[in-house]
């Protein structure tokens, strides 16, 4: 369900939602007009039957002519098996057309997302992507299976009707109708009231739900501090809220419906009286006055109907315009029209005074230079807010810089495509991520050129083979979703193995991990990773000493710039921030012990 | 099974007589209303076939609109009494739901999962609420509609009634018999929908990972290829019901075909006037609809009394943790032992009432009792009153199990936990609760300010008690902060907090209850080395009855405890002081040699 409130649309909203269709629509115009074509058939003749009885009556059942009666019933049972076949054609091509157009739309929405930049995602909660993608697309599928049929045929249907009525007999018509207008102001008025009384139900039952989330989420603590009884007072109160809100809602409603009784009771009434004086005056027969009650009848449902399709209809519209949104937000990190092409990856990397910020005017890297030739072992430490993780996001393209370059064997990052340029420079974040699926399936991903044995030879360079082996069916043992059923080291360990059988010779970024993580396990990672990082070109943002103990070079991070580079005596020497980093940290590790 | 659902609902509806009485009687008498309106038409129309005045036409329309008055006061005081009986019931059942529910253990809710109570607790009530006001109410209303308007029907023709009523019918039946056919279709729909929306979600979530190994275009093929599952199904479901939806509609058009060529015959054989003939026609546009109601309503009620039984389900059942009718005080004395303590896995994955034990490579394959493994086994420990109390031991090795029991939010499978020589199960549960405080691994706030997030359950507390409390638990200084201070709102809709505020907000929610046992469950992690060694320095000096168990992952939160205990496969390996167990040499010494390893490692900023 959209969590919208319902708004009067805005022409904005309107224009959203015709582009939006007529763009998803629009390769299936084919079945779509044909669909179109059914339903005015239909609606034209939804106005026989009442036609076929006037003339069996003013006919046949006048005059005394049994025989007479068949042709009329014949044609009364046709007209309802030919409704029915248009009924069914209609529905087949009205829901090819809107089924492909919508799951194109979706599909088209789901990589949409995934070709944002990071910066898209640090907008957008995934919660509500999920909603554009499942909620608002069905809003859309709604609107068009159902409120675009109603609307077009309830509009036809009107329509043929009234002027059928008129051709009819004109008199009759004008009585008939006479009680159009106060049904037409009386449901609005109605609707308007339900509408206000339905969110105000919605809103408590939203409450209801959010309330009984937490609740239930923190169940244990509420029974172990005892606050059962305050909870369920709360409970009660908004459980009252919401009954009392439906009650409204139904009081609201059967007034309407009531309200609607009578009316419509009014117009028969109206009618039977008008004319019964016309068939005694002579201008009107019998036969016409009951068809006339049937017309009637027919003329009411329409308003009725199209009263019901406003909700659907501003739902619909607010989704369009959300969707619409959400494809108008272009990407700013772009792949190059005439990408350059990495021969023989060497893993040169260099950044020339780059400077960066994710929001305005609040500086993350301040004119950061580097140079790493390709196989150096690179440590990079500093504060928390330093710089550190955005200078590995930066190194894969996730960001794009303000200022500066970036370049990988000589070539600006920028000039490559980004697919090629993440083959080359993969990132291992500090919060490892699993996928449900095996656990091969997380090695490799949806990579169809990864064997069998590159992956359990990546598992077991990073040394998460110990584990997956333990593990019920080993390679194949289903992960839960977010690697619930797995341990934060062997989430961790798990990533590495990713790196190694994606990227098995690129360079590699890896943000080491501060959470604690069980001994035995963090042996394993660490002993993997001194195995890991001698072959290639690599930066570790490092929380450990051994880490910056086996690099070849240390590059000290403050507030956005690099403030020391070089070896651990050459910084130890330099008597800087790193030796006190130094000094500091072995003397909090002597406390400790 | 349906009828015990139903039977279920009793309860509710039982003290009050006036919902049936009423709702019949309006019903009965709307329908009547109702029922006799195309009887009038047909008068009137006979009438002007007999050219009588127009003063007599005018007396029927009078009549008719006199009818439909009564309807809609009827049909109104129908929809009320039926909304209210809906509308109470729900809400005395939700109240009841609720209230079960907190008294349910963790098992329990792992079991069935939050979010399955979740939905039992808000849409299966919704089913509840239109079982009454739409059901109930329909099937009364075209019921009775159904009943007066035949007979009436009858009074004109019985021949022409049986075959209306015989179609009317046949239209009832094909509904009920299709209806289950797209129901099952239509949970393939559902199902395929949820596989996409998990998925999407799944995937937009690692959506970092998934680029830094360049698999946006491989995602998305597999998000088209579940999409284009979902468009088959969806479009095998709405062709089916394109198909069956109008086929009661259709026979009851045919019927009035029937109508049009019997009656028609009858009207010029004199058998029949057109008034009755019309009449009939008109009901037949009065009972259509109603057939349709009647179907609706049956699934209306089906679907309610599915519901029912989903929520009758829970109400249905029992907590082990519960005060026993004979429950004893709290004895003075609060010394905790386990005497040969063995506690199961659960029959459902979780078996254990915190998700922390459970380590996949142990998981149970076969749910029956025989292959349960035993996550505690024969534990004995003594945890003496007033003393602080470490535990430690790997992942697995029945740390948060142990915790359960103390907190008694599980009880073991066998022997006895026992708090100042009672055993727990023989305590009164308030009491216990109140004695024990607890600081969760993962801090949750609700949302609400952070002085009742502090005060949890506790009434009245003094500003004075609360900041006494935050000060042993470091968050005083955190206050400042804060934009309302006390009164800021935390939680997933408030103000945020970090993990270390959160977890000292923890703290100092088990301090203000100055609690008698106090159990930190790996609590200190998100805390640095001198703030937790401040916190626990402080809780010593200011709570000196207070007995402390704290299981902790790092050695060092623990090295000052008076007895550190080393769980191993749900057994006590080894237990003693730090010194003690440092002098044994083995697992503990192990663990600490490692842990001192790998801090001298550690760049802590």
């Amino acid at each position: 369900m959209s969590k919208s409130s319902i708004k009067v649309s805005t022409s904005s909203q309107d224009a959203a939602l015709f582009w939006l269709m007529v763009v998803t629509m629009r390769p299936y115009w084919r079945p779509l007009l044909a669909a179109l074509v059914l339903l005015l058939a239909m609606a034209v003749l939804s106005v026989v039957p009442p036609y076929l009885l006037q003339r069996a009556i003013d006919g046949p059942i006048t005059l005394g002519d049994p025989a007479g009666l068949w042709p009329i019933a014949g044609l009364y049972g046709g007209t309802v098996i030919l409704t029915f076949l248009l009924q069914y054609a209609q529905t087949y091509y009205l829901q090819l057309a809107g089924q492909r157009g919508l799951a194109d739309l979706r599909s088209r929405l789901f990589s949409h997302m995934l070709r944002q930049d990071m910066a898209f995602f640090g907008k957008h909660p995934v919660g509500d992507l999920v909603v554009r993608i499942t909620g608002d697309v069905d809003s859309l599928n709604a609107l068009l299976s159902s409120s675009v049929v109603t609307i077009i045929t309830e509009s036809v249907t009107l329509i043929a009707v009234v002027v059928v009525m008129f051709a009819v007999n004109w008199r009759l018509a004008l009585l008939s109708l006479a009680i159009l207008p106060i049904l037409f102001f009386a449901t609005r008025y109605f609707r308007a009231r339900i509408r206000a009384s339905s969110s105000v139900e919605r809103n408590a039952l939203a409450k209801i739900s959010g309330f009984l989330n937490e609740q239930f989420n923190g169940m244990l603590l509420i029974q172990l501090f005892g606050r059962q009884k305050q909870s369920d007072e709360e409970f009660d109160k908004i459980n009252g809220d919401y009954r009392a809100a439906l009650i409204d809602l139904r009081h609201r409603s059967a007034i309407f419906l009531a309200v609607l009784e009578v009316l419509s009771a009014l117009g028969l009434a109206l009618l039977l009286y008008g004319g019964g004086n016309g068939v005694l005056a002579g201008w009107a027969t019998l036969g016409t006055l009951v068809a006339f009650v049937q017309y009637s009848e027919r003329a009411f449902q329409p308003i009725l109907r199209l009263s019901e399709q406003y909700n659907n209809v501003q739902i619909a519209l607010a989704a369009a315009e959300r969707v619409a949104h959400m494809l108008n937000s272009e990407p700013t990190i772009l792949d190059p029209e005439n990408p350059k092409k990495i021969v023989d990856l060497k893993g040169d990397i260099e950044m020339r005074d780059v400077h960066f910020a994710y929001v305005e005017d609040e500086p993350v890297l301040r004119g950061v230079s580097l140079k790493i030739p390709a196989g150096q072992n690179v440590a990079v430490v500093g504060a928390t807010g330093a710089g550190k993780s955005s200078l590995a996001s930066l190194l894969a393209r996730f960001y794009e810089p303000q200022k500066g370059e970036i370049l990988l064997d000589g070539i600006p990052i920028n000039q490559l495509e980004q697919d090629a340029l993440r083959r080359a420079v993969v990132v291992v974040p500090q919060d490892p991520v699993c996928i449900s699926g095996t656990i091969a399936q997380n090695i490799r991903l949806l990579r169809t050129d990864v064997s069998d044995e590159q992956m359990k030879e990546a598992a077991r360079l990073s040394n998460a083979d110990h584990f997956i082996e333990q593990l019920p069916g080993g390679y194949d043992f289903e992960v839960q979703p977010g690697g619930a059923n797995l341990s934060l080291g062997q989430r961790q360990l798990l990533a590495l193995a990713r790196a190694l059988a994606l990227c098995p010779d690129g360079v590699l970024i890896l943000d080491e991990a501060t959470s604690s993580i069980d001994t035995a396990t963090e042996a394993l990672i660490q002993e993997a990773l001194d195995r890991i990082l001698h072959s290639r070109t690599s930066i570790v943002i490092a929380h450990r000493l051994s880490t910056i103990r086996n690099a070849d070079r240390i590059i000290v991070m403050h507030q956005g710039q690099i403030v020391e580079d070089g070896t651990h005596e050459e910084l130890l020497k330099l008597d800087g921030y790193y030796a006190r980093l130094h000094s500091h940290h072995s003397t909090t590790s002597v406390e400790h012990s | 099974m349906r009828n015990s659902n139903i039977r279920f609902l009793w309860p509710y509806m039982s003290g009050h007589p006036w919902w049936f009485i009423g709702s019949f009687i309006y019903a009965i008498a709307g329908a009547g209303a109702s029922a006799f309106s195309p009887f009038v038409l047909g008068r009137a129309i006979d009438e002007l076939s007999n050219e009588l005045r127009i003063e007599r036409v005018a007396m029927w329309a009078g009549l008719i609109l006199f009818l439909s008055f009564c309807v809609a006061v009827l049909r109104y005081s129908l929809r009320m009494l039926t909304g209210e009986m809906a509308a109470v019931v729900s809400y005395e059942m939700s109240r009841d739901m609720f209230q079960r529910i907190l008294t349910f253990e963790q098992g329990i809710i792992r079991e069935y999962g939050v979010g399955d109570l979740l939905s039992r607790a808000t849409s299966d009530f919704i089913y509840v609420w239109r079982f009454f006001s739409a059901g109930f109410q329909m099937f009364l209303n075209a019921f009775f509609l159904f009943l007066i308007g035949t007979s009436l029907m009858a009074t004109s023709n019985v021949m022409l009634a049986v075959i209306v009523t015989g179609m009317l019918m046949l239209s009832v039946v094909i509904q009920l018999r299709l209806g289950s056919v797209l129901e099952h279709s239509f949970d393939r729909v559902q199902q395929q929908m949820a596989r996409i929306s998990a998925y999407a979600q799944e995937r937009l979530n690692v959506v970092r990972m998934l680029k830094a190994y360049a698999q946006e275009q491989a995602v998305s093929a597999a998000f088209s290829s579940a999409n284009d599952e979902y468009t088959r199904r969806n479009l095998q479901f709405v062709l089916r019901s394109g198909a069956i939806g109008p086929l009661p509609g259709v026979v009851v058009r045919l019927a009035t075909t029937l109508v049009l060529l019997v009656g028609g015959s009858l009207v010029i054989s004199n058998e029949l006037s057109l008034g009755d003939y019309v009449q009939f026609i008109v009901y037949l546009g009065v009972l259509g609809p109603a057939a349709v109601q009647m179907s609706n309503a049956f699934e209306r009620l089906q679907q309610g009394s599915a519901a029912a039984g989903r929520i009758a389900a829970v109400l249905r059942r029992v907590p082990q943790v519960a005060n026993r009718s004979d429950a004893v005080d709290l004895p003075q004395n609060s010394t905790i032992e386990l005497k040969n303590v063995g506690v199961r896995a659960g029959e459902v994955l979780h078996g254990a009432w915190s998700a922390e034990d459970h380590t996949p490579a142990r998981a149970p394959s076969g749910d029956s009792k025989t292959t349960r493994r035993w996550i505690l086994h024969d534990l004995n420990l003594t945890i003496e009153e007033g003393t602080t109390v470490g535990i430690v031991g790997s992942t697995g090795s029945g740390k948060s199990t142990l915790l359960g029991l103390l907190l008694r939010v599980q009880d073991p499978d066998v022997g006895s936990v026992t708090f100042g020589g009672v055993d727990l199960r023989q305590l009164k549960l308030e009491e216990l609760r109140s004695a024990v405080a607890y600081v969760p691994q993962e801090t949750l706030l609700f949302s609400m300010s952070l002085r009742d997030n502090i005060t949890l359950g506790l009434k009245d507390v003094p500003d004075e008690q609360v900041m006494e409390a935050m000060d042993v638990a470091k968050l005083t200084n955190d206050l400042p902060q804060l934009p309302h201070g006390l009164d800021t709102v935390v939680g997933e809709r408030g103000a945020s907090l970090s993990g270390g505020q959160r977890q000292r907000t923890a703290i100092a929610r088990a301090l203000v209850r100055n609690p008698r046992l106090l159990i930190l469950d790996d609590a200190l992690a998100s805390i640095d080395a001198h703030t937790a060694a401040a916190i626990l320095e402080g809780l010593r000096s200011q709570f000196k009855r207070c007995t402390c168990v704290i299981v902790a992952q790092r050695m060092a939160s623990v090295s000052a405890a008076d007895k550190i205990v080393v769980l191993e496969d749900g057994r006590v390996a080894e237990q003693g002081t730090h010194a003690e167990l440092l002098a044994l040499g083995s697992r503990y010494a192990e663990m600490y040699r490692r842990e001192v390893m790998q801090a001298e490692d550690s760049l802590a900023e």
